[in-house]
């Protein structure tokens, strides 16, 4: 399956956002002087599962799409499933001493942090396509 | 003492199955969401990118706030009886 340039585009985008609410987190980390390897891992942890389950989110929505039958079941399968994936990352994150519980839960509210954002400043504009074919 | 400590435990989970319950709405939402997405990309076949575009985003904000019951509920599993056993 040919993944959608709006997925690529919007999944870029949230991932920028992630990146950057990280950043203020880690900074926040460190003027509390609690910035540590655990930090670290739990941020990297939980930034790659949060734009992990966005872009698998955008996946969903595409094949769910291009499968106008099965659209709700589709749609509904992709969210029980990335919610299992993330609650599996979250309890890893409490019960594993390497990761910092703050560190891997913050990461999860950014995508959507990150796009009231991008409302409020402006900076969303709706991805336009070529033509009403599937891709 | 030990009847606070129990008490502890059983409104921890009690309010973590409470809190779980929020992971129900979005999963119906975004299935809609998805269902009337499909409908006006039928309808305006030309508007297929941007209605996929608006929809993600606005899925991705529909499921922040499952994420958010799971969270709190998490918390309310691993983290918060620990606390209130430790200040008994």
């Amino acid at each position: 399956m040919k993944i959608s340039p709006t997925v690529l585009k919007e999944t870029g985008r949230v991932a920028v956002g992630v990146l950057i609410g990280d950043l203020i987190m880690l900074l926040v980390f460190f003027l509390l002087k609690k910035l540590d390897i655990t930090a670290l891992l739990g941020a990297l942890l939980g930034s790659a599962a949060a734009i992990g389950n966005f872009f698998a989110m955008g996946l969903g929505i595409q094949k769910a799409l291009d499968d106008p039958e099965r659209t709700k079941f589709l749609v509904q399968r992709s969210y029980t499933l990335r919610m299992l994936g993330m609650v599996a990352v979250m309890i890893a994150g409490f019960v594993l001493p390497c990761f910092h519980v703050v560190a891997v839960l913050v990461p999860f509210l950014l995508p959507g942090v990150s796009i009231h954002v991008m409302r409020l400043l402006g900076l969303y504009r709706p991805e336009k396509e070529e033509g009403g074919e599937s891709t | 003492m030990e009847i606070a400590r129990a008490l502890v435990l059983m409104g921890c989970a009690i309010g973590a199955g409470l809190a779980l319950i929020a992971g129900i709405g979005p999963g119906i939402g975004e299935g809609y969401a998805a269902g009337k997405a499909l409908e006006s990309i039928a309808r305006q076949p030309e508007m297929k990118g941007e209605l996929t575009s608006t929809m993600m985003l606005g899925i991705a904000l529909s499921e922040t706030t499952g994420i958010y019951g799971f969270v709190t509920g998490l918390l309310l599993m691993f983290v918060v009886p620990n606390m209130f056993i430790g200040m008994l």
